[in-house]
């Protein structure tokens, strides 16, 4: 089952990763209401960098420990535990330390648009998402589609995707940028 | 391209959909949300989403009731919109009156009405809330403020307006 073999290569192969990417949310009326895109970089298990770019400047950051997001415009940094926030996020499954099994149910889906599927349904009740759609092309990650629980889907776009790059530690490290406020513990 | 399953909504003068960001601080808990507001007449729809854009909370409010979905499923309704957003957000932020905040009108009971020297407002008070306002014709779809911030106490709901649609009179 080529999407199920290509997300066990992806666990198991792509230890990091660094990409592009493109957001697009469609609400469940058909309307697209976000277009963003920017950078995403991860290092299995768990850490990750999401650099939202366009149209506005937001940094997501896990550590390891703790995820902390950083929001330009409305001039402030958030800290959580990880292990609260992360779990089963869209964000574990691409990061996670590759036992999807315990979150999710797992499921080829198919080849369509030139890509091989694989659906994910969350395990838990409250995850506060229906499913997520994998796509790989030519053994590498292409899309991801979100499904919430209101019929409201994120399509992401990888592009320029990189596997294995020599990556900085400080990817994953979150320094507060001078006269940012930080909240959270 | 097809019919969308329900049509987005139209706008009459007055009304507004907006979409952006918000930070819901008090004291050391802060979230940052993606927020829609759609103003139709009398109605507000209220959509909090995450960064990655899942829903996390679903809010209507009209004259008669104050109803939320959240992401998880649950669902109820409160007698007002301050507790029924104390429910959603921690925080009692005067739901009903938010969208004229949006738009940077005085209600009946604003104090201390500030004025830029455009003639804009950049400042009141409303029910024990502080707000202030900034970023007028940074982006030029948005008529209004773009950075919207009301303080009271130990909370701060700061609004980043990134898109901005009006009813029109036809």
């Amino acid at each position: 089952a080529a999407g199920m073999d290509d997300l066990k290569l992806f666990l198991s192969q792509t230890k990091s990763a660094k990409s592009r990417f493109a957001q697009t949310v469609v609400a469940r009326n058909g309307k697209t209401t976000q277009k963003a895109s920017g950078t995403f970089v991860f290092q299995r298990p768990g850490k990750f960098r999401f650099v939202y770019e366009q149209p506005y400047a937001q940094v997501i950051v896990g550590d390891g420990q703790k995820l902390w997001t950083w929001d330009k415009d409305l001039n402030q940094v958030t800290v959580k535990p990880m292990t609260q926030a992360l779990g089963a996020t869209p964000a574990a499954l691409l990061t996670g330390d590759g036992q999807l099994e315990r979150n999710f149910v797992l499921k080829d889906a198919g080849e369509s648009d030139g890509l091989a599927w694989v659906e994910a349904t969350p395990k838990q009740q409250d995850a506060g998402f229906e499913r997520v759609r994998i796509g790989f092309g030519a053994g590498q990650l292409r899309n991801m589609e979100v499904r919430d629980n209101f019929g409201q889907t994120t399509l992401i776009q990888f592009t320029s995707f990189e596997s294995n790059p020599k990556l900085d530690t400080a990817e994953f490290h979150f320094t507060p940028p001078k006269g940012a406020d930080v909240v959270g513990d | 391209c097809a019919t969308a399953p329900t049509q987005a909504p139209t706008l009459r003068a007055g009304d507004f959909a907006m979409t952006g960001r918000v930070l819901i601080r008090q004291s050391d808990r802060a979230d940052v949300l993606r927020i829609n507001w759609a103003h139709l007449g009398p109605a507000d729809t209220v959509r909090l989403e995450t960064s990655l854009g899942q829903t996390v909370a679903e809010i209507s409010l009209t004259p008669q009731r104050a109803h939320v979905r959240l992401g998880d499923g649950r669902e109820f309704e409160a007698a007002d919109d301050a507790s029924l957003a104390r429910e959603v957000v921690g925080v009692p932020v005067p739901l009903r009156r938010f969208a004229g905040w949006l738009r940077a009108e005085p209600g009946a009971g604003a104090t201390g009405v500030l004025y830029d020297d455009a003639g804009r407002v950049s400042a009141m008070g409303e029910a024990g809330w502080q707000l202030n306002y900034s970023g007028y014709g940074a982006l030029e779809a948005v008529p209004g403020p773009s950075l919207i911030e009301a303080r009271k106490e130990d909370v701060v709901v700061r609004v980043k307006i990134e898109t901005w649609s009006r009813g029109s009179d036809e």
